[in-house]
């Protein structure tokens, strides 16, 4: 009995210890010859069994504005810096359940990347450390460490390392709940910042389709993303909280189905070989009523008061 | 019992190697395709999965009018040229890497907002080989900095 025993035990110990040999080995790095090391392992590791995963013809993926291009987006349309419109920090105790913490973590990783991009520095230290806690209480590890939060309070003046680190950060985030297996909750987080950013844009409208024309542009071009979302979720179909976002997109896609975007020319590419720069090109046309962007407006507020209640 | 314990065994490495491969991609991504963004700030999406030989995958994203963007398709060094493709709904090819001397990176700017399709294939080096090598691919987006 005894021998029966020791022997599973020490083939568990010895797959474990290989296990644990392979995980120490893709941390511990060195500095020297670390871009070659990394591609190694990438390639080495790749078990015949985990390849069957992978085994399909073609694999699509969609991808949504993530939260930092949302806010450059609604700053490059010459839009302002409104406080008020943030998710005030202190609602963090709301957010309790996975799918909560989850999309507020992409609320608050919008609103992280809008202050940052207004160069409100002491908001940005505070939503980054709300990012943090919801990080941690959705088990990301090491996605937003002190460090992270030390090294942005001492780079508050120079928005380029500030754009860089809330950029790892939400790629830390989004890599670990893909990789751990969590799907649902990464396209939460994606969602979570998408709404916030359109909510945002949307309030900045202030209700007018004349005052902001660019701003209504990125506003209404969100058609296209709603149906990378709508893709998203329904890869996932038979999940509760996929269902559930899924019902509030399908409220969002009503409204959106209603506004016209049409090119009116064909779309043709041309390359600057030397200066490897492709620029493509196409006329389109845009239509939207007042009463259209009204209910619009509406939905937005709605499914984003939702989200952070 | 010594059976059962085997295949638990084999099933926890399985399991161990797969999320392996996974991380190693993650840190693939991060450690070698992100430098290749330099001026440009990485959108925060991660984008990167195993393909082998032959195997293609396709990225659908909006594109907006008034940035300019940079996309970069990094593979690790024992796959095959991985080409890449720039496409629209309508499959008009906008740009394609192969006849671009098998670039990896490439800036790109709309006048007009649309969704597009950014499309990788592994290229095989032997078609009639049963024996396909698989590795990491990374696709990247980067917004140019102001």
């Amino acid at each position: 009995m005894k021998k029966l025993l020791n022997v599973p035990v020490l083939y568990l110990m010895l797959i474990f210890s290989t296990a644990l040999l392979v995980s120490s080995c893709g941390s511990n790095n060195s500095q020297k010859n670390k871009e070659s090391e990394i591609s190694e392992q990438a390639a080495k590791n790749v078990d015949e069994k985990a390849m069957e995963k992978f085994n399909k013809s073609k694999l699509i993926f969609y991808s949504l504005p993530s939260p930092l291009e949302t806010a450059m987006l609604i700053k490059r349309a010459g839009a302002m810096y409104d406080e008020d419109l943030l998710n005030p920090i202190e609602n963090l105790n709301r957010y309790t359940t996975n799918l909560k913490m989850a999309l507020n973590l992409g609320v608050y990783s919008a609103d992280l990347s809008y202050t940052s991009l207004f160069d409100q520095t002491q908001s940005s230290v505070k939503y980054m450390a709300n990012a943090k806690k919801l990080a941690d209480g959705l088990g990301i590890l090491n996605a937003i460490d002190e460090n992270t939060i030390k090294k942005l309070e001492n780079n508050m003046n120079n928005r380029d390392v500030v754009l860089d680190i809330i950029s790892e950060t939400f790629m830390n985030s989004n890599a670990y709940l893909t990789e751990e297996n969590r799907p649902v909750m990464a396209v939460s987080v994606l969602i979570g910042g998408w709404v916030e950013g359109l909510y945002i844009a949307t309030k900045l409208s202030n209700g007018s389709l004349v005052n902001n024309k660019k701003l209504i542009e990125r506003i209404v071009y969100q058609k296209l993303s709603l149906y990378t979302v709508m893709n998203l979720l329904d890869e996932y179909k038979g999940n509760k909280d996929a269902e559930y976002l899924q019902d509030k997109m399908k409220d969002l896609k009503v409204i959106f189905d209603q506004v016209k975007i049409k090119n009116t020319s064909k779309v043709e590419a041309s390359t600057d070989v030397k200066n490897k720069v492709t620029t493509i090109k196409a006329e389109s046309e845009v239509d939207i009523s007042q009463e259209i962007f009204d209910k619009l407006l509406k939905k937005v507020n709605e499914i984003r008061t939702e989200f952070v209640s | 019992m010594l059976r059962n314990i085997r295949l638990i065994a084999v099933l926890v490495l399985f399991f161990v190697l797969a999320s392996q491969s996974e991380a190693q991609c993650f840190s693939y991504a991060r450690g070698v395709c992100k430098s290749e963004l330099n001026g440009y700030v990485h959108d925060g999406n991660f984008n990167a999965t195993i393909l082998s030989e032959g195997e293609s995958a396709e990225i659908y994203k909006t594109f907006f009018s008034g940035q300019e963007y940079r996309v970069v398709v990094c593979k690790v060094d024992s796959l095959p040229p991985v080409n890449f493709k720039i496409i629209n709904g309508e499959d008009n090819i906008l740009f394609d890497s192969k006849k671009n001397g098998g670039v990896n990176v490439w800036d790109f700017k709309l006048e007009t907002t649309q969704q597009l399709i950014v499309q990788v294939k592994v290229s095989e080096k032997d078609k009639s080989s049963k024996e396909k090598i698989a590795g990491c691919v990374s696709i990247l987006f980067g917004i140019k900095r102001d």
